[in-house]
């Protein structure tokens, strides 16, 4: 019984098969298009080899260098030391400089960060009303803050303090524009100085210390 | 061909000998071919199947760990070809057989083959790939299993499950003889 029905499969099988027989290149159809696949695959990897490889190259350089320009301007813009709270100016906007105006002096730093500082008038008595323009002071995406200090260059002139010009506003490209007072009194640093402002040249500067001016005090 | 001359030309092919994986795959392409056909019934998709199979087992053959399984290692993959392209079918509509056949088949057999014709179409396909494997292509048992991708007693249930849908009279002991 087993062997008519095996008999009777086959025949059904054989009567599909017979009304689709292979094409008679079969073998050469299926091995042509074997080998070719694998030529194909192996040209297509032989051709853009090189592409891949130089777009990663420069894919590799573009993060090193985003990653060393990242890092530069980390170390440019590290903390410096907050100043001691104290006394603290009031920057008001756009007032014009004292009549007994001395020339301006503009300092520039170009070698971390482009960072310039205009001080008009660069000389006067207690009480001059200074402008500070620049740009370029300030860690993106935050306020200025700069600092009215005895001088750090050369022999100290003039009384060992600070006093703090905290908040000063600056535009999308990092520029600013206030007024200030030259004050009449510094806080101590670290318990040394403060007091009455004598004549004596002092710094601006700016916190971090991007920027950096000097104000000569001529009569207290 | 012996079981030691396959072995040394799987050996061949794995070293890039495009003659001997010929030599290796032609003797069965006919048997892939006819087993490409009885699972989709189109002799172009089946070409396509047999294609595709040839290449991943140009490809894979890295991964044959017995040199001598090669027919039932290739057969598995004909097998697996077909099923993706009746899987990438699923918009197409099921096919009915040639009117032309049966006609023809009413006139040149009995009533009993066109009668297991039919039952033979009904079939799953996977107890539909039992059948043939077994009774048309006369794979043993273990082959079978291999093909199917199931152990020797998975295999022998679902021959002996098919088996009972086409001929309810037979016993198992009958089949398997």
């Amino acid at each position: 019984m087993i062997r008519d029905f095996r008999e009777q499969v086959r025949r059904v099988f054989q009567r599909e098969l017979d009304s689709t027989p292979a094409p008679p290149d079969l073998a050469k159809q299926v091995f042509r298009a074997t080998f070719a696949r694998r030529a194909f695959g192996r040209q297509l990897v032989r051709q853009f080899a090189p592409t891949a490889a130089v777009l990663t190259f420069l894919l590799l350089v573009g993060i090193v260098a985003f990653a060393l320009r990242t890092s530069r301007l980390v170390i440019g813009s590290a903390p410096a030391a907050s100043p001691a709270a104290g006394l603290v100016s009031s920057p008001t906007a756009d007032a014009s400089p004292s009549p007994t105006a001395s020339p301006s002096q503009t300092y520039c730093r170009t070698s971390v960060q482009n960072g310039c500082l205009t001080v008009t008038p660069s000389s006067g008595p207690v009480g001059t009303v200074v402008v500070l323009e620049g740009s370029g002071c300030n860690n993106p995406g935050q306020l200025a803050y700069f600092a009215f200090e005895s001088s750090h260059y050369g022999t100290q002139t003039g009384t060992e303090g600070a006093v703090d010009i905290p908040n000063v506003p600056v535009d999308g490209a990092g520029h600013f524009r206030i007024t200030f007072s030259i004050p009449q009194q510094l806080h101590a640093l670290q318990q040394h100085g403060g007091g009455r402002v004598l004549p004596g040249t002092y710094s601006i500067d700016s916190l971090p210390i991007l920027c950096q001016a000097t104000f000569t005090v001529t009569s207290g | 061909m012996p079981d030691d001359a396959q072995a040394d030309l799987v050996s061949d092919a794995l070293a890039g000998d495009e003659a001997a994986f010929t030599a290796l795959v032609g003797p069965l392409l006919a048997h892939g071919y006819q087993l490409a056909i009885a699972i989709l019934r189109d002799p172009q998709e089946a070409q396509d199947a047999l294609q595709d199979a040839s290449f991943t087992a140009w490809r894979q053959l890295r991964q044959l760990r017995d040199g001598k399984a090669f027919r039932s290692w290739f057969l598995r993959i004909v097998v697996n070809k077909c099923k993706v392209v009746r899987r990438s079918r699923w918009w197409s509509v099921v096919r009915v057989g040639d009117t032309d056949l049966i006609k023809r088949e009413a006139k040149d057999d009995s009533i009993r083959d066109l009668d297991l014709h039919r039952a033979i179409r009904r079939l799953r396909s996977d107890d539909r790939i039992a059948i043939f494997l077994y009774f048309y292509l006369d794979l043993p048992l273990d082959e079978v299993a291999q093909v199917l991708g199931l152990s020797g007693a998975a295999a022998r249930s679902r021959l002996y499950r098919a088996v009972r849908k086409l001929r309810p009279g037979l016993q198992g002991q009958e089949v398997f003889q």
